[in-house]
């Protein structure tokens, strides 16, 4: 009996999470939400897993928080589809506590990623780029036709049966190809497995207390989550990157960094940010001759590379992608022409609704507060990490901004390479006011898009997935997150603000903090919870709609990535059956004025709008023009622009309604849509104003 | 009183004020006020309080949709088992007899009855068995708690070729139990509609489809049905009501309606 006592005393927190395991599942059914085949058993196969590696330990006192607020809300769950997401997403948190407990036991941080497993074996969709890897996989060990043989070629290949993906990467996944999309997906969690290693050991050699805690943090922190595992080579990159890092700081032979910048480079062009800040923070820790003759022997040994690739690869590295002028008036025509829009895909990285590390990842707040300090403290891991970091972001920001913000991609994704380096900071920051409740806001997304994954695919639209999934389309909290897409300038600038606010007094350690986090959150919420007055046409609810269509029809932003004035989408009313019907607003005024920015295509006749409600109509009939393309889009390519819905200059029409003599909706319907032998004759709505 | 706690008072009280400016009184906007107080009151770990603000943050985001309340009661009752200080209780049961007669959510007596009858106990073991006790009456009695709100899910109409489309698939379950398919200013000879059914332990029908006085019944697996001169808007409705370990779903896949 004592020794079951003390079994029962000694192994609490494994017999919790063993019973919470079972709760879960029988709450589940009780309740009778949603999924209960998958959702229903991936949950609380999570918790019995955390249950078997717990080992010895008492209950996180988090973990019963968690639970009760998943008991409570799994009640309410059928009085609102966002409340089933909030219920589904308390369920899974409730284990991380628990993970971060096992993290500081013997094989923790591996023991810690494992209840995950089956949640991102099983959940996530193989989409993106994840098939297009997958098919280089399958070529370089089969010349058949295989199961992946329909995604062998894609949009932005240089060549025909010339992938503009590199094959290091795909090569690497060969083990996992026999299990298909789960043997594909296994070996990039070992990659993130052998990367999480790697960032302990570091930490660990840095002298960070809490280095097994923060590792665990690590993965699940990444920034937007849940990338953890696709076929991306994210993580293979951040591998082989701390493992130069790791090299240099133990055994300080330059030989490492130089084959792992080499490496990066073959893994993905795009991680030659993270080659050139190795070799920068190579030259800059070496001491003596070696700091005047190393730079000089990098140079040679890229230009050795360059030849090697143009003479014996005929190309196949670098020159075929990028050896031709277009790539070249890129490089030299982004600073001159594209200065503001370089400056705003850097304000995205942190503020942009769907791409910004602050509504997906708010900790990162507290990293970047604590990189004066993480300088100070430990200049040396500052710079192996920090350097490689900064200039992987600027290459990012700089070679791609017009597909940077809002990208059709896991939040963070690009900005992995960015981790150790604010995980490093976080640390030093972990004990000040505030960076908890940063930390566990970022768990909950994190653990939202563990068991929604869907949520995190957005399509620079200026929506996001998990904003609209929660609260609906009904509701006003769009109209107060800035979005790159939907460009608002006060409203972008007043949220680069609240985040700077937020950055200063963390470094400060204000007590201030809190309160300050506390009034930002809850002044958005209450604005977000006014009364909807204007409306983004395209997100228009079936409800208003009679039809109409989106233009364009497809969501992948492919196809608007050469919009130059606006990439938002546009509700098109091309057929006199279109109309859009809308409540009006309460109001204690006499009259309304509704504004309404479109665009009209004409093609034949003149085109228009009609805005009715109840007796009282009124319609205005305009044309818009084609705007002239811009500069540098004409030196690069001497465009000049065809006559298409993007091309045309939006008009902004008024109408003061008088509210006494209407019904309470009005419609806005096309005139002079009929006739005309264009595909694109039509109004393209843009947006709805109530004032 | 210390200066947290006063820090956090007068916290509460700009969050009330600011309520009642942007969306005037009523009994959830009180509700609201009385939860913010409550909050400010909270005795015990840091969490408990990041949680119930956390909650009411929800709410006030959705204040005017029916998610509105459904935060704060989750809220309230949270924080009636894990605050330590019995003044924030009562003000948190305070806020649950608001929640009551605003009447949004159907089905709370027991809760709120729960809520007052832990206010006054010290043992968080109690608090918690009587809550427990109180959620499992709320079901008991009238099942799982719904808004009085009634939703559906329009599903957007395309034009084509040879009439209607409505070609983006959607699911129906407790949450979200009736779609409707709208045809505005055309006459359709014949709809044809796919949808499947499951999540039931039995063969009869999960829901209906519904067009003018004609009914179809939806039954476990996959149907076809075709309707003559429907009459708009069509609806596909779920029939059965909560039972445990039942989970009810329509999954529509797609409706053609021809001229």
């Amino acid at each position: 009996m004592n020794g079951l006592r003390r079994f029962a005393s000694d192994r609490s927190g494994m017999i919790f999470h063993a019973i919470s395991s079972i709760l879960i599942f029988f709450i589940w059914r009780i309740t009778g939400m949603p999924s209960p085949g998958l959702l229903g058993r991936l949950v609380p196969l999570s918790w019995m897993i955390t249950a078997l590696v717990y080992g010895r330990g008492g209950i996180p006192r988090l973990s019963v928080y968690l639970l009760a607020v998943f008991t409570v809300s799994s009640l309410f769950w059928t009085a609102d589809p966002g409340f089933e997401v909030i219920s589904a997403a308390c369920g899974l948190m409730g284990i991380f506590p628990g993970l971060q407990a096992i993290s500081s036991r013997k094989f923790g941080i591996v023991l810690a990623v494992l209840p995950l497993i089956p949640m991102i074996l099983l959940l996530v969709p193989f989409t993106g780029d994840e098939p297009h890897y997958a098919s280089i996989t399958e070529d370089l060990i089969s010349t058949g036709t295989g199961r992946f043989s329909a995604f062998s070629t894609q949009a932005g290949d240089p060549l025909e049966n010339f992938s503009h993906h590199q094959s290091l990467y795909p090569a690497l996944m060969i083990p996992g190809y026999v299990l298909s999309v789960p043997g594909l997906r296994g070996m990039n969690i070992l990659f993130a497995m052998a990367a999480l290693l790697l960032i302990s050991m570091i930490f660990r050699d840095s002298g960070l207390k809490n280095w097994r805690q923060l590792t665990v943090l690590g993965f699940l922190l990444v920034p937007g989550c849940g990338i953890l595992g696709l076929v991306y080579p994210g993580w293979l990159a951040m591998a082989v990157f701390l493992a130069a890092v790791y090299a240099s700081i133990r055994s300080k032979r330059s030989i490492w960094v130089i084959a792992a910048a080499i490496i990066l480079i073959l893994i993905k062009i795009r991680f030659i940010g993270i080659s050139i800040g190795l070799l920068a923070a190579l030259v800059i820790e070496s001491k003596g001759r070696r700091k005047l003759i190393l730079p000089v022997a990098l140079v040679c040994l890229a230009v050795a590379g360059l030849l090697f690739d143009l003479v014996i690869l005929d190309g196949r590295i670098f020159w075929v992608r990028y050896g031709n002028m277009d790539f070249v008036k890129v490089i030299l025509l982004q600073p001159l022409y594209r200065t503001p829009e370089i400056l705003i895909a850097a304000a995205s990285s942190l503020v942009d609704i769907e791409s910004g590390l602050l509504w997906k990842a708010p900790w990162v707040l507290a990293g970047l507060a604590g990189l004066p300090l993480l300088k100070k403290e430990n200049s040396k891991l500052f710079i192996w990490l920090g350097l490689p970091a900064l200039i992987y972001f600027l290459v990012l920001i700089y070679w791609t901004t017009a597909n940077w913000s809002g990208m059709p991609t896991p939040a963070g994704r690009m900005l992995l390479p960015l981790l150790p380096v604010l995980l490093a900071s976080l640390a030093i920051m972990m004990k000040r006011k505030g960076v908890r409740i940063l930390v566990w806001a970022s768990l909950a997304i994190s653990a939202v898009l563990f068991t929604y994954p869907l949520l995190r695919f957005n399509h620079a639209d200026g929506t996001d997935a998990l904003v609209s999934r929660i609260f609906g389309h009904f509701s006003n909290v769009t109209e107060w997150v800035p979005s790159a897409v939907r460009f608002c300038i006060p409203l972008f600038a007043g949220w680069i603000v609240v985040a700077v606010v937020m950055i200063i007094l963390l470094a400060r350690k204000s007590r201030y903090t809190e309160y300050f986090f506390a009034s930002a959150f809850l002044v958005f919420c209450l604005f977000g919870g006014l009364e909807k007055k204007s409306w983004e046409a395209e997100d228009l609810p079936s409800e208003y709609r009679n039809f109409c269509s989106i233009y364009p029809d497809e969501t992948d932003p492919e196809s608007r990535v050469f919009w130059f004035f606006s990439r938002e989408r546009m509700l098109r009313m091309s057929s006199p059956d279109d109309a859009v019907i809308l409540p009006l607003p309460e109001t204690e005024q006499d009259s309304l004025k509704l504004t309404i920015l479109h665009r009209s295509f004409r093609s034949g006749p003149p085109a228009g709008i009609e805005v009715s409600c109840g007796e009282w109509r009124d319609s205005v009939y305009a044309s818009s023009e084609v705007m002239e393309a811009p500069q540098w889009a004409v030196i690069m390519k001497d465009i000049q622009l065809s006559s298409r819905p993007e091309n045309l200059r939006e008009i902004r029409t008024e109408f003061i309604i008088p509210v006494s003599d209407c019904a309470d909706s009005i419609r806005i319907a096309p005139l002079g849509v009929e006739g005309g032998n264009s595909r694109f004759r039509g109004i393209y709505l843009d947006r709805i104003l109530f004032r | 009183m210390s200066h947290i706690r006063t820090g956090n008072l007068v916290f509460a009280l700009s969050v009330s004020v600011g309520v009642l400016i942007l969306h005037g009184f009523s009994f959830l906007a009180m509700a609201v006020c009385l939860y913010a107080a409550a909050a400010a009151l909270i005795k015990g770990p840091r969490a408990v309080t990041v949680i119930v603000v956390f909650l009411g943050g929800l709410s006030l985001l959705s204040f005017g949709g029916s998610l509105g309340p459904l935060p704060l009661t989750a809220g309230i009752a949270f924080a009636a088992v894990f605050s330590l200080s019995v003044a924030s209780r009562y003000l948190f049961f305070l806020s649950a007899a608001a929640v009551l007669i605003e009447g949004a959510i159907e089905g709370m007596v027991p809760l709120t009855a729960a809520v007052l009858a832990a206010s006054p106990v010290k043992n968080d073991k109690w608090r918690a068995i009587i809550l427990a006790g109180g959620l499992s009456a709320v079901l008991i009695i009238s099942g799982l708690p719904s808004t009085k709100a009634c939703r559906s899910l329009v599903l957007q109409e395309a034009l084509s070729e040879e009439g209607v489309v409505w070609k983006e698939p959607a699911e129906l379950n407790l949450g979200m139990p009736e779609l409707l398919l709208q045809a505005p200013g055309i006459d359709v000879a014949c709809m044809t509609l796919r949808v499947s059914a499951g999540g039931v332990r039995d063969t009869s029908p999960v829901g209906y489809v519904t067009s003018a006085d004609r009914t179809f019944p939806v039954y476990p697996g996959e149907n076809t049905l075709i309707i003559e001169e429907p009459e708009f808007p069509v609806s596909i409705r779920i029939s059965r009501s909560w039972k445990p370990f039942y989970h009810p779903v329509v999954h529509f896949h797609f409706a053609e309606g021809l001229l």
